[in-house]
């Protein structure tokens, strides 16, 4: 069995396929047989796609592709897709016993565009239950293991897409983020993770956690496949609302030009996400600001407020996720049970308690709270005008600098269970990471070194519709450190 | 007097908050009424749990209460801030007829409402 394939990146697996359209079955070969050998200590996946039907898949593509050249853009491409993305015929549980069954009837709009550029999906990634967490613990059928260290947490909620990268199990990933869940794992597990500018790519078919800040986004073993990743799935999608409406970009056409041009940046340096990082994380952080302030310009920045950012964060995640969850009833979506002579709140009631896990149960508890009367205005309301003080304050700093940076994770990748008795302690985990939902603007994580054999990522933040600068920096980056396409030992 | 699942004992006490805000007092077992609220039960254990995390869990929310200046500023509830694309809602005077059919025919039975047959089985 050729391992050549594990770790190649995704623009050079083009080429192979380009050469030899068959070499396809080999590759897919090599990433099952890597599944068979690691999955059952990792366990990155809720569902796997049995590999025969990835096979007719793409039997099927070629068929069809056969009499056009060149061959779709990303044609053979494995991609592992987080569990809270719909993918028509394939089951799609969001971690929660709510929807263990569930195989919805179509294709979120993301995966319609990586089928149209020819991607293969060949799995769903575990994840926290329907994205509340931020280590992929409260998944309810089974954590997943960081492939750097076992015995601790992969980040979350999209750990199982991060955990999948660094284990050698896909090729690129699908995640989405509403506190930070791409840039999360992505740092814990040593690959690159965007979250997009809010409405850049479509939310259509993903399973709502808090609807104004959840947003879908790729995560990949390099830059360049990142902006591969993120120029098929961005784009104006009228099913979504909110979907910005904007002409499709070529992300990697952009960071050519721009790593060509190699443009002079102002870097903020964010003092307090700094300050508050733990020692070994700052360090390892700072080398690669080093890297980068070599050749751009840095100065430092400060933001006050950043635990106040976390509490607002969770007061309008946690108020929207009660509305958004109130679907799930066992009528409209969820389990099913008996309702004969029974009382509709009875049975609904039943419903929500055995499908839903302790977390989300808490989270929903928690966001009526804030909801209820009198307590609307004291907590929710005024994170909302929290949230445009936020903003206000980001614009002020964006107007002095191009882009913020900071530790994506204050803290190393914790233990397995090592939060279980203080859920405020992971929840302030995310202090660097919320900030960006809140505001609507994109970030990415990009890995700034191991300490002690533990990854930690490095966070740039910047305005709206700033992915094309934010890739440059990852690419500069990138090049100087050689972190990329890093495949665990298992 | 409780009389049924959705009838609250809640204390309707009002008191003049910081910033003078009017709140109404939650009963004394927030989680009791919490489940009520939201129709999901948490067991005995949980309940002793989530009761500790609830009052971490506010107290952190509670951080929002030492921001300087925050009443100055309007609420954010969507960060682009882009016109909803639907139609306006329009009002009517009546219910057509279909509904009005509907409307009369319905059947309330143990909560939920029975619908007139439209088959024939």
């Amino acid at each position: 069995m050729s391992y050549k394939y594990i770790s190649m990146p995704v623009h050079r697996l083009i080429e192979e396929f380009s050469s030899d359209v068959h070499k396809v079955f080999e590759y897919i070969d090599s990433i099952y047989d890597r599944i068979h050998r690691v999955e059952s200590r990792v366990r990155a996946f809720i569902t796997i796609v049995p590999k025969e039907q990835v096979y007719s898949y793409v039997e099927n593509l070629i068929r069809r592709v056969r009499s056009t050249y060149p061959l779709p853009r990303l044609f053979g491409v494995i991609v592992g897709v987080k569990d809270n993305i719909s993918t028509r015929g394939i089951r799609t549980t969001c971690g929660s016993r709510m929807l263990e069954n569930y195989i919805p009837p179509y294709d979120a709009t993301t995966i319609e565009k990586l089928r149209n550029v020819g991607m293969v999906i060949h799995g769903k990634t575990n994840m926290d239950e329907f994205a509340m967490g931020s280590t992929t613990e409260t998944s309810a059928f089974y954590p997943t293991r960081n492939p750097w260290s076992l015995e601790r947490v992969p980040g979350g909620s999209s750990g199982g897409s991060g955990a999948a990268l660094a284990a050698g199990e896909a090729s690129v990933a699908l995640g989405s983020d509403t506190g930070g869940s791409i840039r999360n794992p992505a740092a814990y597990t040593m690959v690159y993770g965007l979250k997009p500018t809010y409405g850049l790519v479509s939310r259509y078919g993903l399973i709502a956690y808090a609807s104004s800040m959840d947003q879908i986004g790729p995560m990949a073993r390099n830059t360049l496949d990142l902006a591969l990743t993120l120029t098929a799935i961005s784009g104006h999608d009228p099913r979504d609302s909110t979907s910005l409406p904007m002409q499709p970009v070529d992300y990697v056409e952009l960071l050519n030009e721009l790593l060509h041009r190699e443009p002079r940046l102002k870097i903020g340096i964010l003092k307090e996400l700094f300050e508050g990082s733990d020692d070994e994380v700052r360090k390892t952080v700072y080398s690669s600001v080093d890297n980068l302030c070599a050749y751009h310009e840095c100065v430092e920045v400060s933001m006050p407020y950043t635990k106040e950012a976390v509490a607002a964060y969770y007061i309008i995640a946690m108020a929207e996720a009660s509305s958004n969850l109130s679907r799930f009833d066992g009528v409209r979506y969820g389990l099913k049970v008996p309702v004969e002579n029974r009382s509709w709140i009875d049975a609904y009631t039943e419903v929500r308690t055995r499908g839903f896990g302790y977390e989300v149960r808490k989270r929903i508890a928690l966001g009526a709270y804030v909801l209820s009367m009198g307590y609307r205005d004291m907590y929710y309301i005024r994170a909302l005008r929290f949230r445009r003080m936020l903003k206000e304050n980001l614009n002020s700093i964006f107007s002095k600098v191009d882009v913020v940076v900071s530790p994506t994770m204050p803290i190393p990748p914790p233990k397995l269970g090592e939060f279980f008795e203080d859920p405020v302690k992971i929840y302030l985990a995310d202090v660097s990471t919320v900030i960006a939902n809140l505001v609507g603007y994109p970030a990415i994580s990009i890995p700034a070194g191991f300490w002690n054999g533990l990854p930690a990522g490095l966070q740039i933040m910047s305005k709206s519709l700033s992915e094309p600068i934010l890739l440059y920096l990852s690419a500069q980056l990138e090049e100087r450190t050689k972190l990329r396409d890093l495949i665990a030992e298992v | 007097m409780r009389t049924g699942f959705l009838n609250f004992d809640v204390k309707l006490i009002f008191h003049v908050a910081d910033r003078c805000d009017l709140v109404y007092i939650l009963p004394g077992d927030v989680v009791e009424y919490l489940e009520r609220l939201i129709l999901i039960r948490f067991s005995d254990d949980e309940r002793e749990r989530i009761k500790v995390e609830i009052d971490k869990i506010i107290n952190l929310f509670n951080e929002l209460k030492n921001v300087e200046g925050i009443d100055r500023y309007e609420p954010l509830f969507h960060v682009h801030e882009v016109p909803s694309p639907l139609r306006v809602d329009e009002t009517f005077d009546k219910v057509d007829e279909e509904h009005s059919m509907l409307r009369d025919n319905a059947l309330l039975v143990n909560g939920y409402v029975k619908a007139p047959k439209t088959t024939v089985e």
